[in-house]
Formats: structure tokens, sequence, C-alpha cells
């Protein structure tokens, strides 16, 4: 062992001393790369978990600049939960610079349906992922079986509250299946159900809420849109009457305001992630977009 | 004092900005006396030409292939460089010539793109880099690289002082300016394509130029100003990335920030100096 190796270490047994120690023997600290896994994680650890999130409900979670604070937090984690099929890459920036050895990595992707997954890809299909399309927490089925998996983790890493993380990530399966009714009487309301997006972000929420996306505003993934493109969009538009265009608030404006101005149709600006890292959160989180859909005023909720 | 000090990643992105500031404030020097400040931007975006040049032909990520044809598009940059300074031209400053390259490289990267989108984020990174994530390795491997590239400016470091402080008198005595320049330009082609990987192109500038101009603001001559740069580079990684750690925030813009913060100071003091100095002795005449 070299001396550099030598001083980080005692570094870190200082600091291992420094921190509150009784709470990190009572709680798994779980950490998430976005605030949905981190939701999802809070309702199945309940008071044996403390989960935190590296992205925000803001953040494109397709980039997300990595910074110190972030290595700190996953240094001190037991678990942490990535999103996987290459949407969350940043990450391993961030567990590789965390040099936690105890840290168990899940990849919550494990067991969801997979849907656009390439036969093979090629540069002309644009910025597609190669292992399907990573938005998969849109539907909401799939955070039950993402529930599921981070339960066994759970139980796996602390089999005394075994029986707990199941049962909760049981009754988080059944209040799936209560909010997935709900919204899905509200898409099933909609005077059409036909919506225009900007990104292939939406493919599972369109999935899971019979919704049909007539087109993507991007011309391939990750590609802005072409002038022409938009002008097939408003031909779409018009033709089939759509009223809908859904965009992250972190994409320009620019093509909404002209899909408004030429066919229109009303822009909805949802963030595919939920507001936080708290039990709830996630479920809450499609009544809010689907009553965005449905014509609720953009800032009603928060 | 902050938790981040304790993980080895702080120590990897100083050492990182070390390896170069180290290399750039040199570079530095030559390029602002040069004159050519853009030109480090130039071949840093021919470099990204090559890289999406890459993405177009192979959509396999293939490393080696990548870092050819970036090289090569730098390459291409040294040599258009070097023959432009060879060439007389009444009016128009090689600068000029720089900013066509840096532009005219820039719109062919959205050309390329625009038939394969499948790297715009792959560029996107090259182009910003990653101090706190980069791999150990690779910042060794680049020490190496730069080391060698060092090394060569010394033993060569008559001709290249040459050329750059007095390029007529330099052809006058039978340098051959040309080839000479463009072993310059290569050479900081190589520095530049890897440096941009690690601290993005932003940062890049930053260490290249701001060091230099701190060490010939505080010394007309070539030692004491280098020594000065060097010491002034050092300083401006440390105080930016303690400052990143502290308030948590991004490595390069942090560094690029706190280097001009010293440059401000450095030039209240040598201001506050000359004061002093013709205070207590009026300058005659």
């Amino acid at each position: 062992m070299n001396a550099f190796r030598m001083s980080t270490l005692l570094l870190l047994i200082v600091a291992g001393i420094l921190l509150p120690s009784g709470v990190a023997h009572a709680k798994l600290k779980v950490g998430a790369s976005t605030p949905d896994l981190a939701s999802i994680a809070a309702s199945v650890g309940g008071d044996q978990v403390e989960v935190f999130t590296i992205a925000r409900s803001t953040s494109d979670v397709h980039r997300v600049e990595v910074l110190p604070s972030y290595m700190v937090r996953v240094s001190r984690a037991n678990l942490y939960l990535k999103v996987g099929l290459g949407l969350d890459q940043w990450a391993d920036g961030i567990i590789d610079g965390s040099r936690n050895s105890k840290l168990q990595v899940l990849d919550c992707s494990r067991g969801v349906p997979v849907l656009d997954k390439p036969a093979s890809v090629s540069a002309a299909m644009g910025d597609v992922h190669p292992y399907g399309n990573p938005h998969y927490w849109l539907d909401p089925r799939n955070g039950s079986i993402v529930a599921a998996t981070i339960g066994e983790q759970l139980a796996k890493m602390d089999p005394p509250h075994a029986a707990d993380y199941r049962a909760r990530a049981q009754a988080f399966a059944k209040q799936v299946d209560v909010t997935f009714a709900r919204d899905k009487a509200i898409a099933a309301a909609l005077p059409n159900r036909t919506i225009l997006t900007y990104h292939a972000s939406w493919v599972y929420l369109a999935n899971a809420f019979d919704l049909e996306i007539a087109a993507t505003a991007e011309p391939v993934p990750g590609i802005p849109p072409t002038g022409k493109h938009l002008q097939e969009l408003v031909a779409i538009a018009k033709g089939r009457k759509i009223q809908v265009f859904l965009q992250e608030p972190y994409f320009s404006e620019e093509a909404g305001k002209f899909l408004t101005r030429q066919a229109g149709v009303r822009v909805v600006k949802a963030s595919p992630s939920c507001d936080s890292a708290v039990a709830g959160s996630y479920l809450a989180h499609f009544d809010t977009i689907l009553g965005m859909i449905a014509g609720a005023p953009a800032g009603g909720k928060p | 004092m902050n938790a981040a000090l304790a993980l080895p990643f702080f120590w990897t992105a100083l050492l990182a900005s070390l390896v170069l500031a180290g290399i750039h404030a040199y570079l530095g020097f030559h390029i602002v006396r040069r004159g050519v400040l853009f030109v480090d931007l130039a071949l840093a975006q021919m470099a990204s030409l090559g890289v999406a040049l890459s993405l177009v032909i192979s959509a396999h990520e293939d490393e080696r292939l990548t870092y050819f044809l970036a090289l090569g598009m730098t390459f291409v940059g040294a040599a258009v460089f070097a023959w432009l300074r060879g060439q007389e031209r009444r009016n128009v400053p090689l600068e000029a010539f720089i900013g066509i390259v840096f532009a005219t490289a820039q719109a062919a990267v959205f050309l390329v793109l625009e038939k394969s989108p499948s790297g715009p984020e792959h560029l996107k990174e090259a182009l910003v880099g990653s101090l706190y994530t980069v791999d150990p390795r690779h910042v060794l491997n680049t020490a190496i690289l730069y080391a060698v590239i060092g090394v060569a400016h010394f033993l060569l470091r008559k001709p290249f002082f040459e050329i750059t402080n007095d390029p007529h008198g330099a052809a006058l005595r039978g340098r051959r300016l040309f080839w000479w320049d463009l072993a310059f330009y290569a050479m900081f082609g190589f520095v530049v394509t890897s440096s941009v990987q690690i601290a993005g192109v932003l940062l890049v500038f930053g260490f290249l130029v701001i060091p230099a101009v701190a060490g010939l603001m505080a010394s007309g001559k070539t030692g004491p100003a280098l020594a000065i740069g060097w010491a002034f580079g050092v300083a401006g990684s440390l105080v930016g990335l303690l400052l990143a750690i502290q308030y948590d925030l991004p490595a390069a813009p942090s560094i690029l920030v706190s280097l001009t913060g010293l440059l401000i100071v450095l030039g209240m003091g040598l201001g506050a100096a000359q004061a002093l100095q013709a205070v207590r002795r009026p300058a005659p005449g």
C-alpha cells in the first residue's frame, strides 16, 4: 500500500468517525439516479432506509453534470439505484469517484419489458439507445416491477426486515393499480387520444394509457427539429385534429410555439421525473401529467 | 474541511489540472507572443470535426479511429497555419484565418452530424471535459505524452523561441519557418487533442492564455515570465478546485474564473507597485 492510498484511507477513517455514526448503522442509505427510483425506494424501504436522488425533477437525465457533493453522498451510501439501459451513464463516473467498496449497485431496468428495442443500431437512427427506450418508469406498471426488484435487493441486504420490504413492495403494487385505473379513466375521457411529443421519452406513458404518439418533433432522437419536419408535424396535427404537444421543460420552446401558431396545439410541459425523493411522489406524478394532458392549468400543481 | 477532499477524485482532478497547467502555460507563452490566441480553439474544433467524421465512418465507437481522425484533422489545421504564416499577406492578419478555420470546422461538424446524429452527446462530452470523473490512467498517459513534448520543446528551444520572438530575423538567418511552424503547431495539436478531452475547450483556452499573460505582464524576460506563468497556473488550479469542492460547482468553469480573478489581483498589484515606484522616484522627463 503506497503512501497516497494510506493517507486517503486515514482520511476516510477520520471522516467515518466524525460522521454521526448512530444514524449510519440504523438505516440503509439508498442513492438513486432519478427522483422516481428514489420515491419508489422510499415507499418500499419505509423507515428502514434513507433515500436521496442525484438528478432533480428539472434535470435532463440524459446529461447530468457531475458535482463533488454527489460523490460524497454516494461514498456514504449502501445501495445505488441506476435507471440503466444506457440512460444514466454519468452515474458510473459518480460511483467510480465515490470509491465506495461496500456500495451495491442495482440496475432497476431488470425484468422490465423494454420498448423500442432496435434490431440493429445504425448511425442513421439517431441518438437511439441500443438497449431500447430507457424511460420505462413512465408506465406505472413498470413501477411495480421496480418496487419488487428494489424490495428483493433490500431484503438481501437487511434480512431482519426482509418481510417488511416485501410487504411494502406488494402494497406499492396495489397503490399502482389504483392510480393506474384512475389515470386511465382520465385518458379514456380525452376528446382525442392522439398527441405529439418532443422527444421519444413518452413512449411508455402512451403505451400505458392508450395514447397514440403521431410523431415527435425531433426527426430522430437527439436531433433538434428542422423546419421541414415541423411543417410535416403541422400537417399531421391539422389532419388528425391533435390538441396536445407534450415536451420536457428543458428542451427549446421554439418547436412548441411554432406548432401552437400553425396548428393550434396546446403545449403541455411536463418533466418525465417526479418532484421529489419521497414516498408517493412517483405515483402523484402520473395524476399531474394526465391532468395536464386533459387540460388542467400547467401551473396548477407545482 | 470538506468530505470531498478525502475522496481520490479530488486529487485526480488536481493532478490533471496541474499536468495541463504545466504544458499550457509554456505553450501559451508562444501563442500569446505570436498573437495567435485562437489557434487553440481552431485546432480543438478541427479535432472535434475528426471526432464527428469518425462517427460517420463507423457507428461503433472505435476509440483508436476517433483519436487518429481527431489528431489527423488537427494536423491539417497545423499545416494550414504554418503555410499561411509563410505567405506575404497584405492587410490580413493570421488571426483572421484562424477565425475562419474555427468557424468552418464548427459548421462542418454540424453538417457532418446532420447526416449522422449518433453522437452529439459524445461530442458534447468531448468539448466540456470531465475533470471530476477522468480516469487516473488517462491522466498518467497524458502526462507522459506532455513530458515527451516538453522534452522535445526543451531540446529545440532555440529555434522555437526564435520563430516566436523574431520570425523575420530567424528567416534571415536561414531558419525554415514553414517546417518549424508545422512542427510547433503539430505538437500543439497533439496537446490540445488530449487536453480538451480532460478539461474541455473553455478551460484549455484559459490554461493556455491566462498564466502566459500573467507571466508576460509581470516580466518581459522569457525565464521569469515562464516561471511566473507556471506558478500562476498551479495557484489558479488549486484555488479553483478548492472553491469548486467547497461550493459544489463544476470544476472547469471554477478554475477558469479563479485564474481570471488571480489575474485581476496580479494586475492591481502590479499597478500599485508601479504607482509606488513613481511616487518614490519621480520619472525623469
